[in-house]
């Protein structure tokens, strides 16, 4: 009995294991061009449907695809709708692990951990580990379904667990019920799913059990995606709502349908299974399937109707806008010249951007910390872009003088990201200081002095910009004597500090220090570029904003 | 929220009171750019201003190179109005005096007789 129940843990190990591996490494494999193929291939809502079961049969996971796909709308590069109808599809797709663990596939899941393990061994295959990873990761996630199931078994003709399932009686709505909690409890509706059926298979539960709790396993899924997307706001709520809306809407249509069909004897999905297979395993993994195709017949039309809803009940909120590039699309890379005109708009309104983090800190709401990370993660995704868009570029066939332009705006772009890092953080210090009368004063002149130099630096950045680029200049000169002085003039003037704030003094005067040193360098990264492009009346040719 | 004083044919007197921050400067700014149009010299008496944010500070710095603007002086600066301009590195762009009278007494010094 020891050896079952290890067994079954082990199993669930393996499984999760497997599923680790998998979608860590397909995530390695859904760069830019991946997800520029995507965009491509998904242009009609059936594409997006059909890439959405694929992805979700690949993956075995619905919040790897719903990120793929929240990132993609993130980019700019899919609609809302198109999310929808890919994450539609992904739950239909995953829900085929569970027909493909019910089919004895033990040659098939040997043969992949062998092949995939023994590559391991060549160091030539070093450099292109990915691919087997994952091939691995498969393997584990069937071998753990596969221990699982077997160890069920044993564990079925129990004399204490029949009497427990005996106990429930034949009562549906507490088994729908269980398949929930399980499902929530094990973060892994698939794994109770194959449960269910193992437990079937052994006689534990009859198969119309098994059918409800699976049901039921399908309406945790969703309440694990409710429960986990509290915190997402915007489109990422949106996506998540409607994965959340998938499994309810399909419960509430198979679950009448099963009732009906059970009380009335009209023959409907139960029917249908058995026609596609006597064996009843397979049956059940069938109905799985099915609950998913009903839920996406069922949703599919109402994906235009959905998206309006959830825009309405769930707006995105305005830093989820400036996460998306305006002036950048992919055909223009291929034109570096204008491309890195291009570029340069973006990264001014990246760095316009920044004020905004200190406004927080300005207003002191009491989310501040998670609207700091909120806009910190719309400029991390802007400036992801404005890279990869800068990689493009790269990629194409370039002379010298392009080269250097482009060196120039890469350069740029990883001083922008650490301003960014330095004003989050001084944002979030500034937030945290105010406790005392005096570090409230402080952090109130170092958020309105750095500012300054932020919208400055903005503005140094746009057409005729040269002017101010000389006013960045002399603000972010040598700032070290000053704010040592200003360091100490208030940790000797104010007696009653304490620990706390002394260290918020401290904080606060580094991290501007630092801003200013960082923002200095973007002034000469600036001027550098303009003398590279050859313009001596503004910092940048760029058009205007 | 803008007092003004001619103290001479050459120079005008501009008393800003109340803060000076993005919600005060849509109001400020057309103001005091009227004002400024008309005379060569201004002294920009920041006495009665008890905070600038950096929105204040860019309607200074925009002023201080407008074309056909008057030359601007700042005086009575008060402690964080001070401060905020020191960590904002901005004190070496403009002609800046502790108190009003030196400020008229330079303003005189360089006006055109």
């Amino acid at each position: 009995m020891i050896l079952t129940l290890t067994q079954c843990i082990g199993g669930l190990g393996i499984f999760f294991a497997g599923m680790y591996l998998l979608t860590e490494n397909l995530r390695l494999l859904t760069g830019r061009r991946f997800r520029e193929a995507v965009a491509r291939f998904t242009r009609s809502r059936p594409a997006a449907v059909a890439w959405g079961v694929s992805a979700g049969a690949v993956m075995q996971s619905t919040p790897a695809v719903t990120l793929i796909a929240i990132s993609m709308l993130g980019s700019g590069l899919i609609a809302v709708e198109t999310g929808l109808a890919m994450v539609l599809g992904c739950n239909v797709g995953t829900s085929l692990l569970v027909v493909v663990a019910s089919l004895d596939i033990k040659i098939l899941v040997f043969a992949l951990l062998g092949f995939a393990g023994l590559s391991f061994a060549s160091t030539r295959l070093a450099a292109a580990r990915t691919v087997p990873l994952i091939v691995f990761g498969i393997g584990l996630v069937f071998l753990g379904l596969d221990l699982l199931k077997d160890a069920v078994g044993p564990i079925a003709q129990q004399p204490w667990l029949r009497e427990l399932l005996a106990s429930s009686g034949s009562s549906m709505p507490l088994l729908f019920l269980v398949g929930i909690v399980l499902s929530v409890l094990t973060q892994s509706a698939n794994s109770i799913m194959l449960l269910a059926i193992a437990l079937a298979d052994a006689g534990a539960l009859t198969f119309n059990q098994a059918v409800i709790t699976i049901y039921g396993a399908n309406v945790g899924d969703s309440m694990l995606t409710w429960v986990l997307s509290m915190p997402l706001r915007g489109r990422q709520r949106q996506v998540a709502m409607f994965q959340v809306a998938f499994n309810s809407i399909a419960a509430c249509v198979m679950v009448p349908l099963l009732v009906v069909e059970l009380a009335g004897g009209v023959p409907l999905v139960l029917a249908l299974a058995r026609q596609i297979t006597v064996d009843p395993p397979l049956q059940l993994a069938c109905l799985s399937v099915m609950f998913n195709i009903g839920g996406a017949i069922t949703l599919f039309p109402c994906i235009p109707w959905a998206a309006r809803i959830l825009a309405r009940r769930y707006p995105p909120p305005t830093e989820e806008g400036d996460a998306a590039p305006q002036f950048l699309y992919a055909e223009a890379a291929a034109e570096p010249e204008s491309g890195l005109a291009l570029a340069a708009l973006e990264q001014r309104r990246l760095v316009s951007f920044m004020p905004r983090l200190l406004a927080i800190a300005r207003e002191k709401p009491a989310d501040a910390p998670a609207r700091i990370r909120q806009r910190r993660d719309s400029i991390q995704q802007l400036s992801a872009a404005i890279n990869e868009f800068l990689d493009r570029v790269g990629e194409r066939s370039l002379h010298a003088g392009a080269y250097e332009q482009l060196h120039a705006a890469s350069s740029k772009a990883e001083l922008i990201d650490e301003i960014a890092d330095t004003i989050a953080e001084l944002a979030s210090a500034a937030v945290v200081a105010g406790r005392h009368e005096a570090t409230h004063r402080l952090s109130s002149s170092i958020v309105e002095g750095i500012d300054a130099m932020l919208l400055t630096a903005a503005e140094a950045m746009g057409p005729d910009g040269r002017e101010e680029l000389d006013v960045l200049r002399t603000m972010t000169g040598d700032r070290s004597t000053l704010m040592r002085r200003i360091r100490e003039d208030y940790l000797a003037r104010e007696a009653d500090l304490s620990a706390g704030d002394r260290r918020d003094i401290l904080s606060l005067t580094i991290v501007a220090e630092r801003a200013s040193w960082l923002l200095h360098r973007l002034a000469a990264a600036l001027l550098e570029e303009s003398r590279i492009e050859g313009g001596g009346g503004s910092a940048q040719k760029t058009p205007n904003l | 929220m803008l007092k003004t004083e001619r103290t001479s044919e050459n120079v005008l007197v501009i008393r800003i009171e109340g803060r000076l921050d993005g919600v005060s400067r849509a109001t400020v700014e057309p103001a005091i750019i009227s004002e400024l149009q008309s005379v060569p010299c201004a002294i920009v008496d920041l006495s009665g201003v008890p905070f600038i944010g950096s929105e204040g500070l860019r309607l200074l710095l925009m002023l201080r190179r407008r074309p056909g603007s008057a030359r601007m002086l700042l005086c009575n600066m008060q402690g964080h109005v001070r401060e905020v301009f020191e960590i904002s590195g901005l004190l070496p762009l403009f002609d800046v005096f502790a108190a009003r009278d030196e400020a008229e007494h330079a303003a005189r010094s360089h006006s055109p007789s």
